[in-house]
């Protein structure tokens, strides 16, 4: 039997991991936290850290685990109005998050993905964004926000679009074709750096249900 | 910031308030309506109404009246409509 036939063609030979058991190099385990099948590529040993929490010695195999995002530069929609951000996505209003105040903008529990993240801050100067899929932190990011009418798009695509002879880059939201994928947690943090985020500051995301 | 709770196909989304869709004022409506008119003739302000203008001057040195102008320049009779179109909806502005 094939490696990956272990798995994708009878899922049942796969074994579950263990804590402590020996794990030959290139040999599939499943987790017991989250039910899915992961590879080891460290050489043949064994850990105490379940597959699904060691992306040291594992990489996911029977799902794609996003381990890191890039760290996108502004873009500036030239109005500070909230209807004019992320169409299309579930808008949620952050309102005013002091400065220095790390603070949790959306928490997600369960199995799924998502394909749209996107942050106006309403306000000019920087701010940490971390994004943190079942654990790991895939994104650290101290963005760059030259002015109060830019926002970041950190997963997904901005869809443009001429509003009153206006050109907004940032009008719409379009999900990312392959999103990331979650198994148990997706948690998203903001902290503002030196200027506390403005009034019509505006978390725009697109979550979908995994079973 | 709290957090609302939301039950959505078997996950937890705790997340801060949705954002209420603001509807467009009377005169950003208005405006948009401007701005499809104008790109649906390819026909700016500025060019209609020197057109527009052009159109009247050599009307007059031809001695037509502005209902002679209509019926003999079908040109122009368009011109106007889309020029009285907008007109009514600047008023709106």
């Amino acid at each position: 039997m094939s490696a990956s036939s272990q798995f994708l063609g009878a899922g049942s030979s796969v074994s579950l991991w263990v804590s402590g058991s020996t794990v030959a190099q290139w040999d599939y385990r499943k987790s017991p936290l989250d039910g899915e099948v992961y590879q080891r590529t460290a050489a043949t040993g064994g850990g105490t850290t379940d597959p699904a929490n060691d992306n040291t010695n594992y990489v996911a195999s029977s799902y794609v685990r996003t381990s890191s995002l890039p760290q996108r530069s502004e873009m500036d929609n030239g109005v500070v109005n909230p209807s004019n951000f992320f169409n299309g996505s579930v808008r949620s209003a952050l309102g005013v998050i002091n400065a220095a105040t790390r603070t949790q903008i959306l928490s997600v529990s369960g199995r799924g993905a998502c394909g749209f993240l996107g942050l106006f801050k309403h306000a000019s100067g920087g701010g940490l964004v971390e994004v943190i899929v079942d654990g790991f932190t895939i994104l650290n990011y101290n963005t760059s926000t030259a002015n109060s009418t830019s926002g970041h798009v950190l997963i997904g695509a901005p869809g443009e679009a001429i509003v009153s002879t206006l050109s907004l880059p940032l009008y719409a939201a379009i999900a990312d074709g392959s999103p990331v994928q979650f198994r148990r947690t997706f948690v998203v943090w903001y902290t503002p750096a030196t200027n506390a985020s403005g009034s019509n500051a505006t978390l725009g995301y697109d979550i979908k249900a995994l079973r | 910031m709290e957090l609302i709770n939301t039950e959505f196909g078997g996950l937890l989304i705790q997340h801060p308030p949705i954002v209420q869709s603001v509807p467009l004022t009377a005169s950003e409506q208005a405006q948009a309506q401007i701005d499809a008119l104008e790109r649906q003739y390819l026909m700016p302000r500025v060019v209609r109404e020197s057109l527009i203008a052009q159109a009247e001057e050599r009307g007059a040195a031809l001695r037509y009246t502005p209902a002679q102008l209509l019926v003999k320049n079908k040109g122009y009779a368009g011109l106007k409509a889309i020029d009285a179109q907008i007109a009514a909806l600047r008023a709106q502005l």
